[in-house]
């Protein structure tokens, strides 16, 4: 064994008896030895504090979250804002525009119809927390709340927003791959992931896609329906 | 849960059993360090504390065999930090208490956190930070979860243990060199 093998073993508490007495000969004889195990010594209480810190780091989010409770009028009041001005852009926009403006004028994140949130509810389900997330445009945090949920209950419904919250942090690859996975089983959802796929190939500049998917939307849901045409017509 | 599932999911560093454990106990915790003169930042953030320790007792295997409940052994390591603050505060009269504590069965190897850490160890956390995060896995790994090459490998899926064992080499003498550069420049 030589002596950084020994050393490794003395740290994960695996010397034989032999070795430990092979271990302690060195560590009175040989002085650069003495040093080294120091060094490791001392890496491993670096470590230990780097841990510690990390943990507590987490405990002190999980204390944040509790107290950063979800603003229900401000949501109110933007969805109106956004609301107005999405009815402003349809009525008195209909020049052609770029397909990155065509994306940001028509893309709010669907609204959560799956996780009624009450207003200082302190419910810690996971769900919850997810949408809690999600209305709060706390898009990366609502992700990982999905992905924990997803973990436990596969749902293409909780993939759905999941890929909405994508499209929002500008990850529409990822997105574009779950509505194309969700759209084949058929559910209540069906006509929503077409809109939106519409969208994410949309802000990927890919036209022609984007007017596919349109036109599957137009010819079998109700869904959107006149701003599915208008943005159509835009891009033909 | 189960009380051995949560050990387990400690020692893992399973974040949704770190919160289940931080908020199932938490309201309790509050109300039982009421009595004591410490105001309410202070009294949260020695829970928080005494949940890092708890965490780290579980990695070092010492709650493996817990004759109690974990919420009596957190809420002891919680009293335990809440009489050192309180001697700290010199608010803190009843010495013989906490004497009694330290020579406890249950705490007698329980962790300190927030000791101070030497020069040399602020550097080489400092270094630590900088390092890429394979190094850090297979380090944190080795020295602080206790694992062995092979369960090194398994963990983090390398394909042999000899890759892991010239990774973690490569890793130490990346720090070595960091330490040196920083003491030379």
């Amino acid at each position: 064994m030589d002596k950084n093998e020994l050393i490794a073993s003395y740290f994960s508490k695996t010397l034989s008896k032999a070795d430990k007495k092979v271990f302690d000969h060195l560590m009175d004889t040989d002085s650069e030895f003495a040093d080294d195990v120091l060094f490791h010594k001392n890496l491993k209480k670096s470590i230990q504090k780097e841990e510690q810190e990390a943990t507590k780091k987490i405990l002190q989010d999980f204390e944040q979250e509790k107290s950063s409770s979800f603003n229900y009028k401000k949501i109110v009041a933007a969805s109106i804002i956004v609301l107005i001005g999405l009815s402003c852009f349809w009525y008195l926009n209909t020049e052609k525009t770029n397909p990155n403006k065509l994306f940001t004028d028509n893309f709010t994140p669907y609204r959560n119809v799956v996780q009624p949130i009450v207003r200082g509810e302190t419910d810690n389900d996971l769900k919850t927390k997810a949408f809690v997330a999600y209305e709060s445009k706390k898009y990366n945090e609502a992700i990982s709340y999905f992905n924990e949920v997803l973990a436990s209950e596969p749902s293409n419904t909780i993939l759905f927003y999941k890929a909405n919250a994508l499209l929002q942090i500008n990850k529409t690859n990822d997105a574009i791959l779950i509505f194309q996975d969700n759209l084949k089983t058929q559910d209540a959802f069906q006509d929503k992931n077409l809109w939106y796929l519409s969208l994410a190939y949309l802000k990927n500049n890919n036209i022609e896609a984007s007017k596919q998917t349109l036109s599957k939307l137009l010819s079998n849901h109700e869904f959107k329906k006149e701003e599915a045409k208008l943005l159509f017509e835009k891009l033909d | 849960m189960l009380e051995s599932n949560l050990i387990e999911g400690l020692k893992k560093g399973d974040k949704h059993v770190l919160k289940h454990i931080y908020i199932s106990n938490k309201a309790a915790f509050l109300n039982f360090a009421k009595k004591y003169p410490i105001s309410k930042e202070e009294i949260v953030d020695i829970y928080q504390d005494s949940i890092v320790a708890l965490r780290e007792n579980a990695i070092n295997g010492k709650i493996d065999d817990l004759k109690s409940t974990l919420k009596t052994y957190l809420f002891s390591i919680g009293k335990y930090m809440i009489y050192k603050k309180l001697k700290q505060n010199k608010k803190m009269h009843l010495v013989d208490d906490l004497l009694e504590f330290e020579t406890s069965n249950e705490l007698k190897a329980f962790n300190e956190i927030n000791n101070e850490l030497s020069q040399e160890q602020v550097q080489l956390q400092r270094a630590f930070k900088n390092l890429g995060q394979k190094c850090k896995d297979v380090l944190t790994l080795f020295y602080y979860r206790g694992f062995n090459l092979e369960e090194i490998m398994v963990e983090l899926n390398y394909t042999n243990k000899d890759v892991v064992k010239s990774q973690k080499s490569r890793c130490i003498k990346t720090l070595k060199t960091m330490i040196l550069k920083h003491n030379n420049g």
